[in-house]
């Protein structure tokens, strides 16, 4: 009994181990599996062996499933910030399952309490004021964890360590943007005697924070001094000039005009070693300072050699070329006065050549620079001719508009005037002063054929200036000869000063002529009927009446042509013509023509009017043989149509002894007095 | 072109010199024998040396003279002592 009741309870023993085995739940299958190894008999090997088995993997499992339990519970604590739990965990899962992701985790949280360590030592040891120490456990941090926050504390400690190079170098690879590592990076920069960064770095502070205020005062004062003892060095002035300028414009330091001139000249002269020509046309355009003599030449070769590139700078070039060539007296640009000329005049040719270039690739507004250029180049000719060789006056040998900007134009005016023999006559005299007087913008604009801004530029007062006088004058006779040609109203009131110009230049008289005496246009004739008339009125001359005569027989014929006047209206003009000039052919003989339609006229309206009496008159005395003929063609008709005319023998005899009376009268040889003695006798 | 440049000599070189460099110039090839022939006969005609040296030289000497560089006095200014007023903000 005892033995099959042992039996059965293996059996059961081994029931129950596979079914929890199934069940996968091995730490109790391991049990059962023990408890019934105890009880085989030793020798069923075969059981024994397949329990042994059985035990084995459910060991295996178990301690699989006791990993897994682990590395679920490491990870809860990981992810709950409690690295020291998890690590315990994945620890003991590794040495259950020796998986090597499990290894890798645990690396990898060494290393962040690592990290962890080293960033409290680094905050403590920044805290403590050890910012060396800080700033190396910092780099440590960075090495494994390649954050830029790191850098900037490292930076910054290293800053506050002394170490300023290193933090520069930091920085420097930095996108620095908040105001403490600005301020630290700026600092670190002004330690390293580099003041013009640490202020461009600082500028980007907003702060008003008055330490900070008066610690960047003091740097813009170490870079002041600092600037005059690289200047003493002489070299870099490019740099020296930008960092004198920034602190010029800034923080407006004074004391350092002189030294920013001197550093942009001998910046400027090394430029234009390395044909730098563009930063030099910067640099002198952006200057502030006046342009002095001085500078006329660096200016002038400058515009000069961008334009020989690009075609840019033309107007510029006019305006300094002229001034740099002549500037001076005569031989200082050569040898010798005679070589002197010759160089100029090629010097001259060369930049006309550059403007000319432009002039015929370009539009008209290069066509304008030409005539300027033409312009100035004779007056500063003059000028040059007329000072000479006195030193004294070489300043003022200028082109207007140079000697307008320098404000020399006074000065120039003043030699002119106390030079009026130099010039070969009053109107060169004049013209000379006019382009350097109040009205010199209105000449320059009236010579570029922009008579509407000429005109609207001309000075309000002459105020008894004689070159001003004479600039006003020029403009309002060019202007009015542009709207004579072009329409306009009240012309006259542009040639009232007419006269007394052409007394000075008899040229631009003749030009008005020669212009009137091409007009047939009645619109144009209109106007210039209007225009020498005023001139006549004020100032007459023989060519203004010539002129005037001209045309006003060309008007009146053309107005009666267009039934603007009447035929009296005509001849009483073509009268007037005649009278201003007796040689005026055509007004002769449109007058003549004039008076035989006139006298015709009034004897066709005698005839109508049956006044018998005055058409006799007028026919008997007219000089006229077309008016006779009128007349006797009137008889003729009437003759002709005597017998359409209803009338008996008697009245036909009546009437015919009329038409005898006052044929008689006219010419009483005519042949109709044959022709009507004939049809009397018929009737009779 | 510059002659001037083509010979590598400064303006106040002299005729001899002139040559001298144009022989250099020859050899260093760094331009052509027309354009080195060209350079020492601009260089040598006297008119056609001034036209040159007026159009390649500048001179900022009258510039640099008229300027007054006196330094005012230089003065004394505090040392730079590491401001905390940034930290603060942090």
């Amino acid at each position: 009994m005892g033995k099959k009741k042992k039996v059965k309870n293996l059996e059961t023993i081994l029931t129950r181990a596979e079914k929890l085995f199934r069940k996968a739940n091995y730490p109790l299958a391991k049990r059962e599996f023990e408890k019934a190894r105890k009880m085989v008999k030793p020798e069923d090997v075969e059981k024994l062996r397949d329990i042994t088995e059985k035990i084995k993997i459910c060991g295996k499992e178990a301690a699989g499933l006791k990993a897994e339990d682990l590395v679920r519970r490491a990870k809860k604590y990981a992810r709950k910030g409690n690295p020291q739990e998890a690590l315990k965990c994945f620890k003991e899962a590794y040495g259950i399952s020796g998986e090597d992701w499990v290894r890798e985790k645990i690396d990898r949280l060494l290393a962040i309490l690592h990290d962890r360590d080293i960033s409290k030592a680094a905050r403590d040891a920044e805290a403590s004021g050890e910012y060396l120490k800080a700033a190396d456990l910092y780099e440590q941090i960075f090495a494994a964890q390649n954050r830029d926050d790191i850098l900037f504390k490292r930076a910054r400690c290293l800053v506050k360590a002394g170490r300023h190079k290193e933090a520069i170098s930091i920085f420097r690879g930095l996108d620095v943007g908040d105001n403490s590592s600005l301020y630290d990076y700026g600092f670190a920069l002004a330690k390293e005697d580099r003041y013009y960064e640490c202020l461009k770095v600082w500028d980007n502070i907003k702060s008003q924070d008055s330490g900070f205020t008066e610690q960047k005062e003091t740097v813009r004062i170490l870079l002041k001094t600092d600037l005059y003892n690289r200047f003493k060095e002489a070299k870099d002035f490019g740099r020296i000039f930008d960092e004198t300028k920034y602190l010029v414009n800034s923080a407006g330091l004074q004391g350092l005009d002189g030294l920013l001139e001197y550093s942009k000249y001998a910046w400027i002269d090394e430029l234009w070693k390395e044909e730098q020509y563009e930063t030099i046309a910067d640099l002198i355009t952006g200057s502030p300072t006046e342009i002095s003599n001085a500078m006329v030449p660096l200016y002038a070769k400058t515009y000069f050699k961008l334009a020989e590139m690009s075609d840019t700078h033309l107007d510029d070039l006019r305006l300094f070329w002229l001034n740099a060539v002549y500037s001076g007296v005569s031989g200082k640009l050569s040898s010798g006065p005679e070589e002197d000329e010759i160089v100029r005049r090629e010097l001259i040719q060369m930049a006309e050549g550059l403007i000319t270039r432009h002039v015929n690739g370009e539009d008209g507004s290069a066509e304008d620079l030409l005539t300027l250029w033409n312009k100035e180049q004779k007056l500063i000719k003059d000028l040059h001719a007329l000072v000479g060789n006195r030193q004294d006056l070489a300043h003022l040998i200028l082109t207007p508009q140079l000697a307008a900007r320098f404000g020399k134009s006074a000065e120039v005016l003043q030699l002119i005037r106390e030079n009026m023999s130099f010039f070969k006559n009053r109107e060169h005299y004049l013209t000379a002063g006019s382009y350097y007087s109040l009205a010199a913008q209105a000449l320059f604009h009236m010579e570029n054929g922009e008579y509407e801004e000429a005109i609207a530029n001309l000075p309000n007062e002459t105020n008894g200036d004689e070159f001003v006088d004479y600039g006003v004058k020029r403009v309002e006779f060019a202007y009015g000869l542009y709207c004579l040609e072009n329409g306009g109203s009240k012309l006259g009131r542009y040639f009232e000063g007419s006269p007394s110009l052409f007394e000075i230049s008899p040229g631009y008289e003749k030009e008005l002529i020669e212009k009137a005496m091409n007009v047939y246009e009645i619109h144009k004739l209109t106007r210039y009927k209007e225009v020498l008339d005023v001139i006549h009125r004020i100032g007459p001359s023989k060519g203004i009446e010539s002129a005037l005569s001209i045309v006003m027989s060309r008007w009146a014929i053309e107005a009666y042509n267009d039934e603007r006047i009447n035929d009296k209206t005509l001849a009483i003009t073509l009268r007037k013509a005649l009278a201003l000039d007796p040689e005026n052919e055509h007004a002769r003989g449109n007058l003549n023509d004039t008076k035989v339609d006139l006298e015709r006229i009034n004897l066709i309206k005698a005839l109508d009017k049956h006044k018998m009496n005055k058409a006799c008159k007028i026919a008997a005395e007219s000089e006229y043989k077309e008016v006779r003929d009128d007349f006797f063609a009137f008889f003729r008709r009437n003759l002709d149509s005597l017998d359409q005319m209803g009338f008996g023998d008697k009245e036909k005899a009546f009437l015919l002894r009329d038409f005898y009376g006052w044929c008689a009268r006219v010419d009483d040889s005519h042949s109709i007095l044959y022709d009507i003695d004939v049809m009397l006798d018929q009737l009779e | 072109m510059n002659p001037y440049k083509v010979l590598n000599v400064d303006c106040r070189v002299a005729k001899r010199e002139i040559i001298q460099a144009a022989a250099l110039a020859l050899r260093e090839r760094k331009f052509s024998g027309r354009d080195v022939a060209l350079a020492q006969k601009q260089l040598l005609d006297p008119i056609s040396r001034a036209t040159h040296e007026f159009l390649h030289f500048i001179d900022v000497k009258p510039l640099l003279d008229k300027i007054d560089l006196c330094q005012q006095n230089e003065q004394k200014v505090a040392d730079l002592d590491h401001l905390s007023v940034f930290d603060e903000i942090l």
